[in-house]
């Protein structure tokens, strides 16, 4: 059931510095942390639900130290404290100097029944504490009292994790990392190579590519005729944004309507397109980015910008039994007569009305 | 005093009484065809039935002062059935009256009243016909709700039948009782009314399934008012075909990840380390699993529905994170 099963089962934290702190030393710990049961869960709650929503796919870059240090604890899980404590040290050396302070935590965890190793850095975040007291008077007031090691707060967006899986013999080290303190789904540059010795796992063209060719397929099986030509646009909107990622999800909140939505993402998740987002590259669709084509079957083509349909040059509508009413309100530049056009000639100059059966 | 000849009234006797086990049969073989015709329409009923006793038919003959005695007595065969409600005994009739056909050749509704100020007895009673080789014989059928059956068996055991006369105040007595029969028989009418509305509303029909599983995960009970109004708020999310199916999709969710779901109440249910913790509230209530199921399957439907009802968002990040899913804005 759970896309994310992960359960955390031994954790170390360490404290590192950061920007304004008043040393550069690490605060390291000897021993794990003890977390009963509840702390435990609420924990590894947070991380599940972080890791469903924006984990990327990762591998390591050979001869980078994380991946050696994650290994390590692979083979000898007793080694935990002593390797999280070189991980913290790592951190403190490739992270910006702006870097706010924090906790590393490192931990030996399951990942779908594999054995996994978590590297997080939490950052700490400011929060207000109020008491009820009573003042020697009897008068009732609440003390309030400003906290400022808060960590992993309910919706807590400071915070980096990766989460590394057991890997194969000899095979390179995989596995998922979340940045929530990035912009739209991205990843943090220095933590991804600097820290993790990681890079993406995942060719973003190909994504893209499939996302779109997957969402094309869906709109064009949707029986109304308007909603294709929308969500067509919207789809090449999407492509075309300055966004830099792609999630089905955020698409699909963004720009379907609420009841289409759960069968568009089943649909395309069905055609291979990743459930968590993903960086956008268009470089294999860029071609298809430039106009929406709509053929009926009577033989009529209408080709236009995606921009026409959006500042209502071109609009599409919904008639009874499946036909749909496509209206061009634009001034008629040129007409030739050639091929299918000879149609078109039929108009006059003014703004010209056509309905075809799609 | 007689009204028919003592000839008449001996022969009449006589006759009962070599004919009495064909009767009893009879009153059987009614009283059986008549709770099948109710079982086939969905009616749940008792049914009963015996020949009448010889001194019964002795004395009928004389207090009444029939005439003739063998065809006056149209009750030598009795059958009754006893059901729960007065519009159970309407749909009874209804259900009989289909099932016997041309054998049903007299109905008397007792109910219609005749008297604004009469109270007393109110059942429908059906006249068949049975066919035994080549003789006809009839039996009464009695259709009665269980409040009138009470009151009709102690009416007649003290009212028709006392060694001693009582007292009109006593009579009486026994009379105020109708009133409260009725009163009985509307008010149980009122309720399955209620009931079968309710049951028919998507948080009744879907919660006894939800239950069922959720005690074997969670092994625990869970609250039917917040239960209620969780369901209410993503009932939307469920259309008909998946309200008339759930039994079945439930099922096959559970079945396909029990493992997952045991740890899942293991860890975040009422008896884990966190159930003090507001935010996991859910997971004290049976519905988690619909949330669960519909996270799997319509997660934009669901997140949608929670926010239009006003649920708190906090309490289905939770159950989502806890599962692995991710929440859509």
């Amino acid at each position: 059931m759970a896309p994310v099963a992960l359960v955390i089962n031994e954790l170390v934290l360490h404290g590192v510095p950061g920007y304004g702190s008043l040393t550069r030393d690490v605060e390291l710990s000897d021993q794990p942390s003890e977390l009963n049961d509840g702390q435990r869960q609420y924990i590894q709650g947070r991380l599940r639900g972080a890791l469903a929503r924006r984990a990327r796919p990762i591998i390591d870059e050979s001869g980078q130290p994380l991946p050696a240090a994650i290994r390590r604890i692979f083979d000898d899980p007793a080694s935990l404290v002593p390797v999280s404590r070189e991980i913290a040290e790592l951190l403190v050396q490739v992270q910006p100097k702006i870097s706010p302070a924090g906790i590393v935590v490192v931990a030996h965890a399951t990942l779908d029944g594999t054995q996994a190793v978590v590297v997080a850095k939490l950052e700490h975040e400011l929060g207000v504490r109020a008491q009820q007291t009573t003042l020697p008077n009897g008068d009732k007031t609440f003390d309030v009292e400003l906290i400022k090691d808060l960590l992993f707060t309910q919706q807590s967006q400071v915070f980096k994790v990766a989460v590394f899986t057991l890997p194969q013999d000899d095979e390179p080290l995989t596995g998922q990392m979340v940045d929530n303190q990035a912009s739209n789904y991205g990843v943090a540059q220095f933590f991804l190579h600097e820290f993790l010795g990681c890079v993406l796992a995942e060719r973003s063209d190909i994504l893209t590519e499939g996302f779109y060719a997957a969402t094309e397929k869906w709109i064009n099986k949707l029986a109304d005729a308007g909603k294709r030509a929308r969500y067509t646009v919207a789809l090449i909107s999407e492509m075309q944004s300055q966004g830099q990622d792609l999630s089905t999800g955020a698409f699909a909140v963004r720009s379907l309507d609420l009841e289409d939505r759960d069968d568009f993402e089943a649909f395309v998740q069905a055609q291979g397109t990743p459930s968590r987002a993903f960086d956008k590259d268009t470089a294999l669709v860029a071609n298809r980015l430039n106009q929406v084509r709509m053929d009926t079957v009577s033989g009529v083509a209408v080709i236009a910008q995606a921009d026409s349909y959006e500042d209502g040059t071109v609009t599409v509508s919904a008639e009874e039994s499946g036909v749909a009413r496509i209206t061009v309100v634009d001034k008629i530049r040129h007409v030739s007569g050639r091929g299918r056009m000879e149609r078109v000639q039929q108009g006059s100059l003014s703004p010209a009305d056509a309905s075809a059966q799609l | 005093m007689l009204n028919c000849s003592p000839e008449a009234l001996e022969q009449a006797l006589a006759r009962f009484a070599r004919e009495h086990d064909v009767y009893e049969s009879i009153a059987e073989t009614v009283a059986d065809e008549a709770r099948r015709a109710c079982d086939a329409a969905g009616i749940s009923c008792r049914a009963s039935g015996r020949a009448k006793d010889a001194r019964s038919f002795h004395k009928k003959v004389i207090e009444k002062r029939y005439a003739d005695p063998w065809n006056d007595v149209t009750d030598k065969a009795g059958a009754r059935l006893i059901l729960p409600s007065a519009s159970d005994v309407d749909r009874a009739v209804d259900a009989i009256r289909s099932a016997f056909g041309p054998q049903v050749i007299r109905v008397e509704d007792k109910r219609n009243i005749l008297s604004p100020s009469t109270l007393g007895y109110s059942g429908v009673h059906l006249q068949i016909s049975v066919s035994r080789a080549s003789d006809t014989y009839e039996c009464e059928l009695q259709l009665r709700t269980g409040a009138q059956d009470l009151w009709s068996t102690m009416s007649h055991e003290y009212l028709y039948k006392p060694v001693v006369d009582l007292p009109p105040m006593i009579q009486h007595a026994a009379y105020r009782l109708v009133g409260i029969m009725e009163l009985f028989d509307e008010e149980t009418e009122r309720i399955i009314r209620y009931a079968e509305e309710a049951a028919g509303t998507t948080a009744a029909r879907l919660i006894p399934s939800l239950e069922g599983h959720y005690l074997t995960l969670a092994h625990s009970p869970s609250s039917r008012q917040v239960g209620r109004m969780i369901i209410d708020a993503i009932s939307t999310t469920f259309e008909q075909a998946d309200i008339d199916d759930y039994a079945d999709i439930l099922d096959a969710f559970v079945i396909r990840h029990r493992t997952d779901l045991e740890k899942l109440y293991s860890d975040y249910g009422p008896h884990s380390a966190v159930a003090y913790l507001p935010t996991y509230v859910l997971f004290g209530q049976a519905e988690s699993l619909a949330i669960l199921e519909r996270l799997s399957t319509k997660r934009h439907a669901l997140a949608a529905a929670w926010s239009t009802a006003g649920m708190p968002r906090a309490y289905l990040e939770a159950v989502a994170s806890a599962a692995g899913y991710d929440l859509p804005d």
